[in-house]
């Protein structure tokens, strides 16, 4: 818990930037902290790519982007080994992956196959070029962007790899109130320059060391598996979450709890984040679908109806 | 919707209490119709749902439209209005006119009530206090019957108090349900267990002192008359049922019939004197009779006619011989209704019954002490009289013959030795008892049993074995049935009232003196014979009847046997103490409130247990979970949506709803705890024990 005050001041560098989404912002620097990628979906111009850049600004990490296109190859993101004529020697040439943090624009509008590349490196943290392993720097964080699937010319990301994200978070549009002091923000000055990091990677590092250290209680427990256990059961799914959803929930609630200064989980950290880690890892039948049904819909009903345990003993209900 | 189908509800089910109101006040009344004061009552109470405008307007056409029903003309009867009214200024009782005017009034006062207080507690339980409280009134003070209706008006008490509380709280929650179930099923054991609720539900009258062992079953029989006597004995229960009221008439015995066999078991009708014969007189001519009419209402339709003193009277009239019984205007005709030997008024079609109200003119004779001590040989009964009245069954014992002559070997007189049996019942070895008493098997003799081995039983012993006794020693006697004065309800209207109760049913003996005719004696220890054989004293001669003043018995019962103090004169077995009559529908009536007093107050019970329990016990990790349990549980009945929500987010909603911050301290001392795995926090439980005093107040 020594660093939660770096939290706040994170919190705060951030605030100074972008205006309200104290939630988004929140959300993202708990999938920061868990060691988690973030999926934000939303039409462009929302503020996405403000956000991320105001993150690696204010945590001092190495900013990466890349921006997806059609046309891209797996290896525009890893880097190339490139023969060095003076050398005579392969001469490895890093990728945009190289970062602390990557911003990952628009994933949606890249092939599958560069799609898998971005995944694969999230979850292994290492990419392999020419044969030859190479270890991603620390900490390693995607803020993936996407515009909601609808939009046309765009290749849905597959289940599989939907599940590789810890969160997806939705940006939305600011208030009447928040944009007009948006404006009010950027009319004479440019608040990114202005700001100044506050922590360091290697705080940030211990941050992600200690968040593994806050308690979850047995009830706490069971409330997670018992909510995972809904998304299967439930008629309108046809595919709940599987168990890596529930490591997931249980890894983003104690960021969460972090970030808000325990060192236990509530039940409230769980019901905060659980349509950000289970929505995106629930299909819904098509007959749900066709009810205008939405999978966080399902989640917050479930939510909404799922007694909170009170109590450390362990029991299937 | 719902609201209006709660609210439907809930003026229907006040109305229909309401309308509990209208037999025992219109029947105590001289109306012989109750539909117009249904209409009066009840359609205000379901027009209290229109507005305002709508309310006036069906109240006052109803009022005219009942009227003119009734009727006929309102000119008319706005003329009777005032007439009544000037009556009622000069100090007269209200008539018709402003009786229904006042009804009227009650319905447009309930009707705005249950309109403008909807849903009100203090309005619901008003109603059935005031419903419940009438009905009792009624039923003790009048004839009018409430103990089956009352349990009707219970019920829909409590389905008004629970659409009440359904309107009242909008929370779903099952305790409700639970509560009135419970207090249902309370109530229903408490009606099936109990023998004296019990015999509300009976048909109490058919059944008599034996009729138990008559039918060969239960032990237990039911206090009444009834018509079968061939097997006596056996312990009965009471009964508080009102048989009928007499008006007019001093404290007297009710005489109904006489019975001659004795079989050893019980009474049989002689068949040889069943009869037309004999519709004589029950005294000699010589004996002086005061000539007596009384009114009596009964309760409800008998196939008896009781008569205090000698049997009514027949009357000569245009159309024949008339026996004047029934209205004053009604009179049956001498081929429908006929007296028995044994005295008994019987109706030839079976399905006949008296009616409800009966006139009856006899004479009451007086007896000079002379005319008492006559002993002279019988010539006035024939020889089959003589023979039937000197019945003895064979089997009696010997032992019987021998104490008899045992007794009366000092006395001359019939008259002496009826008071020596009298005297022999009162010297202290027989007790009065209605419990323990013994019914005779096999061949055991009735009397034998009761003289020689129990000497505890109650009148039929005492009165069976006075006559088997007196016709040992040759007296003609005969075994009669009836009912005692009953419970003096005091004068009304100028003339004296006594209630007769099924528990008054009685039984004596009549014995038979040469030129004075039958005279009666009371068997029975702890009865007084005031009431039943009158006595001229030279000093008090002519129609007196009160020589023999029924408070002086009061001297001269023994008190050493429990019943005494309540047996001296005017009331009967002397079981229940005069205030606790009526305890069917008392009983109904606390017992309901009594219940609806835990279950109302059911909150503030359970707060108090639960403090109690859980303050008590040392704070631990599953002591905590439990308080906390069970504060949820409150809270949820107190309408706090408590699934899906975390332990804060209730709490901030609690503290919301208060204005408090205690439930969202106790959820941080819990959550430590629970989520946190630390030790329980004593403060805990201070924060519970507000939170709960708070939700459960």
């Amino acid at each position: 818990m020594s660093y939660r005050p770096a939290v706040q001041s994170i919190i705060n560098a951030i605030e100074t930037v972008i205006v309200g989404k104290e939630d988004v912002i929140a959300k993202s620097l708990t999938a920061l902290l868990a060691g988690g990628h973030v999926l934000l979906e939303d039409v462009p111009g929302v503020g996405k790519t403000m956000l991320v850049r105001t993150f690696s600004r204010a945590i001092d990490l190495d900013f990466k982007r890349v921006q997806f296109t059609p046309d891209m190859l797996p290896s525009d993101l890893t880097g190339i080994s490139m023969y060095n004529q003076k050398t005579k020697e392969f001469e490895y040439r890093p990728g945009p992956l190289m970062g602390n943090i990557v911003l990952a624009d628009e994933i949606n509008r890249t092939s599958p196959k560069t799609q898998s590349a971005l995944l694969e490196a999230m979850a292994e943290r290492s990419v392999t070029v020419d044969g030859e392993v190479k270890i991603l720097p620390s900490p390693f964080f995607v803020m993936a962007t996407q515009n909601p699937i609808e939009h046309e010319g765009t290749y849905p990301l597959p289940e599989a790899q939907l599940d590789r994200f810890l969160l997806k978070i939705e940006m939305g549009y600011p208030s009447f109130n928040e944009e007009v002091a948006l404006l009010t923000r950027f009319e004479k000055a440019e608040p990114l320059e202005a700001l100044q990091s506050v922590v360091t990677k290697h705080e940030v590092e211990q941050m992600q060391r200690e968040v593994k250290q806050v308690h979850v209680s047995s009830a706490v427990k069971q409330y997670i598996v018992r909510l995972i256990h809904e998304t299967r059961k439930d008629a309108n799914t046809y595919l709940g979450g599987s168990p890596r959803a529930t490591l997931a929930l249980m890894k983003a609630s104690q960021a969460w709890a972090y970030i808000h200064g325990r060192d236990f989980v509530l039940p409230d950290d769980v019901k905060a984040l659980a349509t950000s880690v289970l929505g995106h890892r629930i299909l819904l039948t098509a007959e749900a679908r066709y009810k205008g049904r939405t999978a966080d819909q399902l989640v917050k009903g479930w939510l909404d109806e799922l007694p909170v345990p009170m109590d450390r003993e362990v029991k299937e209900v | 919707m719902i609201e209006w189908v709660k609210r439907i509800a809930y003026t229907a089910l006040a109305a229909y209490l309401l309308s509990f109101w209208v037999e025992p006040i219109v029947g105590s009344t001289t109306f012989d119709v109750m539909w117009p004061f249904y209409f009066l009552l009840l359609v205000p109470m379901f027009a209290s749902l229109l507005p305002w405008y709508g309310l006036i307007g069906v109240v006052f056409f109803n009022f005219i439209a009942v009227l003119y029903v009734y009727h006929g003309s309102l000119l008319d009867w706005f003329g009777i209005w005032l007439e009544d009214l000037s009556g009622v200024l000069s100090g007269e009782l209200p008539e018709e006119a402003i009786f229904f005017s006042a009804m009227a009034l009650i319905g447009v006062l309930f009707a705005i009530l249950v309109g403008r207080t909807y849903p009100s507690y203090g309005f619901v339980l008003g109603m059935i206090v005031s419903t419940l409280g009438l009905m009792a009134y009624f039923d003790t003070w009048t004839l009018y019957d409430g103990e089956n209706q009352i349990v009707l008006a219970i019920l829909a008490s409590l389905f008004l108090l629970f659409v009440t509380d359904l309107a009242k709280r909008p929370s779903k929650s099952l305790v409700r349900y639970v509560s009135i179930a419970l207090l249902a099923a309370v109530i229903l054991v408490l009606t099936s267990v109990s023998p004296t609720l019990d015999g509300d539900w009976s048909d109490r009258i058919t059944t008599s002192f034996q009729n138990a062992v008559n039918e060969g079953q239960s032990s237990t029989g039911r206090v009444g008359y009834g018509v079968n006597d061939e097997q006596l004995g056996g312990p009965f229960e009471q009964d508080d049922g009102i048989v009928f009221i007499a008006r007019g008439v001093p404290a007297r015995y009710w005489r109904i019939e006489a019975k001659e066999i004795y079989t050893g078991k019980g009474w049989v009708e002689s068949p040889v004197l069943d009869s037309e014969y004999n519709r004589g007189q029950l005294v000699d001519s010589d004996v002086d009779t005061t000539p007596e009419q009384a009114l009596l209402r009964f309760d409800r339709r008998q196939t008896f006619v009781p008569y205090g003193g000698e049997y009514p009277q027949a009357t000569e009239t245009e159309n024949g011989t008339e026996f004047r019984v029934g209205n004053i205007e009604e009179t049956f005709p001498n081929e429908t209704i006929h007296i028995r030997p044994s005295g008994k008024i019987v109706f030839d079609n079976e399905n006949q019954a008296t009616p409800r109200t009966i006139q009856l003119r006899y004479s009451v004779p007086a007896f000079t002490e002379a005319q008492l001590n006559l002993n002279e040989p019988v010539t006035t009964l024939t020889d089959e009289e003589q023979q039937a009245y000197l019945q003895l069954p064979d089997t009696l014992p010997e032992r019987v013959r021998d104490l008899a002559a045992d007794i009366t070997a000092d006395s001359e007189t019939p008259y002496e030795q009826a008071q020596a049996v009298q005297a022999y019942f009162r010297s202290g070895d027989f007790e009065y008892n209605t419990e323990d008493v013994a019914t005779p098997e096999g061949d055991t003799d009735y009397v034998d049993q009761f003289l020689f081995d129990t000497q505890l039983g109650y009148c039929d012993n005492f009165s069976t074995s006075a006559a088997v006794l007196l016709r040992a020693n040759g007296v003609p006697t005969r075994w009669v049935k009836g009912f005692t004065m009953g419970d003096a309800r005091g004068v009304i209207q100028g003339q004296t009232e006594h209630t007769v109760r099924n528990r008054h049913a009685h039984s004596w003996i009549e014995y038979f003196v040469e030129g004075a005719g039958w005279v009666p004696l009371e068997a029975t220890i702890s009865f007084s014979e005031a009431n039943l054989l009158q006595i001229e004293t030279e000093s008090d001669a002519g129609s007196d009847p009160v020589s023999n003043d029924p408070q002086s018995s009061t001297d001269n019962e023994p008190t050493n046997r429990p019943q005494d103090d309540i047996a001296i004169d005017d009331v009967a077995p002397g079981e229940l103490p005069e205030q606790s009559r009526n305890i069917p529908v008392w009983g109904w009536v606390l017992i309901v409130f009594g219940v609806a007093f835990l279950v109302w107050n059911r909150k503030a019970i359970e707060r108090a247990f639960m403090l109690q329990w859980w303050m008590r016990r040392p704070l631990s990790e599953s002591s905590l979970v439990g308080m906390h349990r069970y504060l949820v549980k409150r809270l949820r009945t107190a309408g706090f949506k408590v699934d899906g929500r975390t332990p804060s987010e209730l709490a901030k909603e609690v503290d919301a709803y208060y204005e408090t911050e205690d439930m969202t301290r106790l959820t941080r001392l819990f959550e430590q705890t629970i989520y946190a795995d630390q030790p329980p926090n004593s403060k805990y439980k201070e924060y519970w024990k507000i939170m709960i005093r708070r939700i459960m107040s």
